[in-house]
């Protein structure tokens, strides 16, 4: 099999239709084989504005973004200065814009980087009638520079203009054909080979879709939001699907409605969710610690976002760690976990309403923008694996119902649940501290016993469930690296790269960050002779592991605080230095002895 | 269907209520009210927010959540949206329900929830003892403004009559009677009942101030009718004297039945299985490779 492997970005101005070009790219060469990765960089302006996509391909699965790009497909110059930092052309890169667009004089692009005028609008005048299929003409052109397999793309193109009718599919499909045959009238190119023999079924799906069915196949029963970027899309998704599937939706007026709604929801019985962003989160917080001391089960997903306050709602971060395993005031036991990748969000998402249900406390998931709304091709996921996670509340016996404890002490710290409608079951449930039965109680004593009771649960979950941790890497490291979340494949990247060159590097990427799983992670750390934790956020990371974890002495710290992604190349000379850094201590130690 | 009396309905935590407070008046029609109804005790759900009156949950031997400050009618809907065959009531105090909460109020009357809210109004907060609530009036004084109070009262019949509430009722818990038939019409309307009870607070305010609202309360006459908003808004705007009983009551279709009118049009391609929207997310091999 050939080792292609090539990203690409379309940018342009919004309404161009950058990110249609894009999904139609990603969906077609799906249907060939393919695996891709789309990520997404715009402005929080309704229209106009900047909007690029950067879409990488290959032909076994994408584990992150791509360092530096192939090919930039220029739709318009006109908005480019707004993200030219972001857009990184590899040494050999080539420019495909529009001939009568040209680029602007300041450019700064590598020495050998190619520029390729192509007439996009005037081809598409000139098929269409019109300049709106420029994006087509654009998107034939990338495809056939890059020998991009062409079977996907008239079914992927007929499938995206569907609504609008045969004509328009046609005069689509037509205009990207006159891209593809004015890219391959160009003899001077490389030539590609894509052809993958073994097709198998996949998944095209961002993080937020992955977020929603995982909850949906969980049996969420109830879900009730609030539009917030980059999390809406979880909330659109429910409200198209519940329905659908007789259960409840509501847009709420705010985010502190949603949340107690969801709670309501979840007292009477039911399966509830809520999805926010980080202000959503800061305002639900108050009700999380409701949840907690109610003993109910809920989710709530936080896509994050960059920044205090409004930030940048259209870019990533992983700042919200704090907010997410300390947050809220008291002692407020909660499960905090963190899918690394769609086809992760799907199952960590049945692992949230698991946990959630079996030990009665609010668990939360955290993604984040980086992972919410990409696009990822994934490989079939096996539901059927999920289907044991997917469990009902143990509800009170019988015996138990003849004198029923609601709050009950007992040895895991969860006691046996009711709801309205079950005979006997009768309790109030309560924010106030309260004793056994649910009486409300001001004793300092009783206080004690029960804030012990719901801290047990966390204890309970780690004896109970193994800690939901992915590895990769040497078996006997010499090097580690932590990082949690969404930034999983720039690390697997980078440490597969560094063990072709020999070294012993291995990773652990965290999907529980609450109870944090520390045996395992102890384990994994006492033999590193140097750690490197990465991070998108100031030390947040650092500073949680080290309020739990012995930490090697030689522990570097990688992290962005801006929203920008790693690429794998920076991590990997991280690692590097973390290694030269153990060679120098090393040799500072001989040398002392 | 059981054989409730008023007395089954008593759980047996005792009430933290100063003597003589409004609010013992307000929990006995409660317990009378669920008796008439012959509701069985676990398919009630009373809900609450913070404050004096939101401690009403726990005096009462059904389903019960107090929950916080000001989100009773959130955490309500979300009980009755999850399982409509709770009888839902949401109660709370005047504090929670139209300072911290008081964003809420107009969306339920939109949605037209069928629960029942009722707001034990003292004009005053009695659990923090003693400040400025959005009802207490221009002539008073409070531990939060001790100068004098420089802000209007809010007038909860008015707010919820311009919410479009399409149950509203005022009654005064000194009227237990009353009370009790206000809080039975209001669990019968389908959809969002508002019931605003006065019941006054002994220790910040005064008991004069029993005396005060029986000098100024007056039923609504015999010929009032409850489906005029010309008159409704009368009453809303009276002074000098206190209108009780049902103020306006209309019939709309309630946020269930719009719920399910919305299912049906969501499943008028028939229900879908979760394969079949997995399905969606599925992309394989092209089918034919001609073009």
């Amino acid at each position: 099999m050939h080792e292609e492997d090539s990203t690409f970005a379309i940018v342009g101005s919004g309404g161009e239709g950058v990110v249609s070009a894009g999904e139609i790219l990603i969906h077609a060469t799906a249907r060939d084989g393919l695996y891709s990765m789309m990520v997404k960089s715009y402005g929080p302006q309704i229209r106009g504005g900047e909007s690029l996509a950067q879409i990488r391909l290959r032909k076994t699965p994408v584990l992150c973004q791509g360092d530096a790009l192939d090919a930039m497909v220029v739709l318009s110059w006109s908005n480019f200065h707004r993200f030219a930092g972001e857009v990184r052309l590899g040494a050999r890169g080539i420019i495909m814009h529009d001939s009568e667009d040209a680029p602007p004089p300041n450019l700064k692009v590598p020495d050998k980087v190619r520029f390729v005028a192509v007439p996009f609008a005037a081809t598409s005048k000139q098929i269409t009638g019109g300049a709106q299929a420029k994006n087509l003409v654009a998107l034939g052109f990338l495809a056939g520079w890059f020998d991009l397999p062409q079977h996907g793309f008239a079914e992927a193109i007929r499938t995206r203009f569907a609504k609008k009718g045969g004509a328009v599919q046609q005069s689509n499909f037509s205009a990207f054909q006159a891209g593809v045959m004015l890219a391959q009238a160009e003899t001077t190119r490389r030539r590609y080979n894509w052809t993958v023999s073994n097709h198998e079924a996949k998944l095209v799906l961002t993080g937020n879709d992955a977020v929603a069915l995982g909850s949906l196949f969980a049996g969420v029963k109830f879900f009730a939001g609030y539009p917030i970027t980059p999390a809406s899309e979880i909330m659109e998704w429910m409200a198209r699907e519940l329905p659908r599937f007789d259960r409840v939706f509501v847009q709420t007026e705010d985010e502190i409605a949603a949340v107690t709604m969801a709670i309501g929801a979840s007292f009477a019985g039911v399966k509830a969710m809520t999805a926010t962003s980080g202000p959503g989160l800061s305002l639900m917080t108050e009700a999380i610690g409701l949840a907690a001391m109610a003993e109910l089960p809920l989710v709530v997903v936080d896509v994050q976002r960059a920044g205090p306050s409004t930030g940048i709602p259209t870019k990533t971060t992983q700042a919200d760690l704090y907010h997410a395993v300390f947050g809220g005031h008291g002692n407020l036991p909660r499960v905090v976990l963190a899918p690394t990748d769609a086809a992760d969000a799907i199952t960590l998402a049945v692992h949230a309403f698991y946990l959630a249900e079996k030990y009665q406390l609010p668990v939360l998931l955290l993604t984040d923008q980086f992972l919410g709304q990409r696009l990822e091709v994934i490989p079939q996921v096996d539901f059927a694996a999920l289907q044991p996670k997917v469990i009902t509340r143990t509800l009170p016996t019988a015996e138990e119902l003849q004198h029923y404890q609601r709050f009950k002490f007992t040895d895991s710290g969860v006691s046996p649940i009711s709801a309205p409608g079950i005979k006997n079951g009768m309790y109030t449930a309560a924010g106030i501290e309260h004793d056994e039965t649910g009486r409300p109680t001001s004793n300092a004593e009783l206080d004690e016993k029960m804030t012990r009771k719901r801290a047990l649960k966390s204890e309970t979950i780690r004896k109970q469930e193994p800690g939901l941790l992915w590895r990769c890497g040497d078996q006997d490291p010499e090097i580690g690296i932590l990082a949690w979340g969404s930034t999983k494949g720039v690390v697997q990247e980078a440490v597969a790269r560094l063990q072709r060159e020999g070294r012993k590097v291995a990773a652990m990427v965290l999907r529980q960050l609450a109870p944090l799983p520390v045996t395992p992670l102890q384990d994994f750390l006492t033999p590193l002779e140097g750690l490197l934790i990465v991070e998108m956020a100031d030390r947040q990371f650092y500073n949680y592991l080290k309020s739990q974890l012995n930490l090697p002495h030689n522990t570097r710290v990688h992290q962005h605080l801006g929203a920008t992604l790693f690429t794998v190349q920076e991590i990997i000379e991280a690692i590097k230095e973390v290694d030269a850094l153990w060679e120098t201590t090393l040799q500072q130690t001989i040398a002392a002895m | 269907m059981g054989n409730y009396t008023a007395t089954d309905y008593r759980s047996d935590v005792k009430p933290v209520w100063c003597p003589g407070c409004g609010d013992f008046g307000v929990l006995n029609a409660v317990y009378q009210a669920l008796a008439r109804l012959q509701l069985p005790l676990e398919e009630v759900a009373i809900i609450s927010g913070i404050g004096c009156s939101s401690r009403l949950p726990g005096y009462v031997k059904t389903y019960g959540f107090n929950s916080i400050h000001g989100r009773v009618l959130p955490v309500a809907q979300g009980v009755k949206l999850a399982r409509p065959a709770t009888t839902v009531i949401a109660v709370g105090g005047d504090g929670d329900g139209l300072s911290i909460g008081g964003g809420h109020l107009p969306h339920i009357a939109r949605r037209n929830v069928d629960l029942t809210y009722i707001m034990m109004d003292n004009g005053i907060y009695g659990m923090t003892k003693g400040q400025t609530s959005p009802t207490t009036g221009f002539d008073q004084e409070t531990k939060s403004m001790p100068y004098g109070i420089i802000e209007a009262p809010l007038n909860p019949v008015k707010l919820a009559l311009s919410y479009e509430a399409t149950f509203i009722a005022r009654g005064f818990s000194a009227n237990v009677e009353q009370c009790v038939d206000l809080i039975v019409r209001g669990i019968q309307h389908p959809g969002f009942a508002f019931i605003q009870l006065l019941s006054p607070c002994v220790t910040f305010v005064g008991r004069e101030q029993f005396d005060i609202i029986r000098e100024l309360a007056v039923d609504l006459p015999a010929d009032y009718d409850p489906g005029s908003l010309d008159q409704a808004w009368q009453v809303s705007n009276e002074t000098g004297k206190i209108s009780l009983g049902v103020i306006y009551q209309k019939q709309l279709p309630t946020y269930e039945q719009r719920l399910q009118e919305l299912v049906q049009r969501a499943q008028q391609g028939g229900r879908v299985a979760f394969a079949d929207l997995l399905r969606q997310y599925h992309v394989s091999e092209p089918e034919s490779a001609q073009d």
